[in-house]
């Protein structure tokens, strides 16, 4: 389940990443290990609404693999999570060119929904399933502003660095997600 | 033009109640990552290493190279100044020969006697 991490949280956390990273660099594999540890469950989350659900462990592999060779190249002024978060980014735009040459991605998801489906009440997976294909219905870029802001609470700042994109641009694809993803709950019947 | 409303707390919190949820890892996902990890030496320690040895290569290939660079010099030199053929040192010998002759040989010993050899003859007879 998803955890949300207070502003005191996250700084003591970016104070030990970076203290992990210090040690990785010097080739402290069991440090890297812990990094793994702190970040893969979010890694994941960001990645599960964006990309297929049947690879997400080889991206989440992939990810930290990438993480790992390009240590030495990450600025320790920055922080460790917005440099994962990019490298995540990255990953998942490769991941979307090579699966656009297979299967749909709408596809792939209404696949994964039945998978989730346990002892929860059968409105929630209700709603659970509207806001996986209204998620789906968005751009990529729509949707990925969606889930690290609104799902994620990343900082607009943060997320205009992680993308590469200016602040601007953040707020103008979250208004526009957000809007779209509003109108498709109100046209399944959803009152927000 | 309006600014953008920041915050739609009504959406937000909606997504966020029922967010699709990752699938759990696979257990050994994390075994997986490691195990990679430690098959890639990366980074600094790598780097540290590698410009180490490359400091210790400078330290002893640079003497070297300078003795190499010395000796590849001379021994151009020696190689490739010309050498003279047989015809040549033939033709050095005998002019050193004549030369020495000359040298060695009775000579005038005076401008008299070197112009006019037979003034100097009757004169003695």
């Amino acid at each position: 389940m998803f955890v949300v991490q207070t502003e005191s949280d996250d700084n003591h956390s970016e104070a030990d990443d970076s203290v992990l990273v210090q040690r990785s660099l010097r080739g402290d594999t069991q440090s890297f290990r812990l990094l793994y540890r702190r970040h893969q469950q979010r890694v994941r989350a960001i990645f599960y609404p964006l990309c297929d659900g049947s690879v997400l462990d080889d991206l989440v592999q992939e990810v930290f693999l990438r993480a790992w060779k390009g240590l030495p190249k990450f600025r320790q002024t920055a922080k460790f999570s917005t440099w994962l978060y990019r490298i995540a980014w990255n990953v998942a735009s490769d991941q979307r060119q090579a699966a656009a040459k297979g299967r749909s991605q709408l596809e792939v998801l209404s696949q994964h929904a039945p998978i989730q489906q346990n002892s929860v009440d059968v409105m929630h997976l209700h709603y659970q399933d509207l806001v996986q294909r209204g998620l789906v219905q968005l751009s990529l870029d729509h949707r990925t502003v969606l889930v690290l802001h609104d799902l994620e609470e990343i900082t607009q700042k943060e997320i205009a660095e992680i993308l590469e994109i200016p602040i601007g641009t953040v707020k103008s694809r979250l208004f526009h997600a957000r809007a779209a993803m509003r109108q498709f709950l109100e046209t399944e019947g959803v009152q927000l | 033009m309006s600014p953008l409303p920041e915050d739609d707390p009504q959406l937000t919190d909606f997504l966020k109640q029922y967010r699709p949820i990752a699938p759990v890892a696979d257990p050994k996902l994390e075994q997986r990552v490691m195990a990679l990890v430690e098959k890639v030496p990366h980074s600094l320690a790598t780097q540290h290493a590698n410009r180490r040895r490359f400091r210790q290569r400078v330290v002893w290939l640079l003497p070297t190279s300078i003795a190499a660079g010395l000796v590849a010099i001379g021994g151009s030199q020696l190689l490739f100044s010309p050498q003279p053929t047989e015809a040549e040192l033939a033709e050095l010998e005998t002019f050193i020969e004549s030369t020495w002759q000359g040298t060695v040989a009775e000579q005038p010993t005076t401008e008299t006697e070197e112009l006019y050899p037979l003034v100097g003859e009757g004169a003695v007879n």
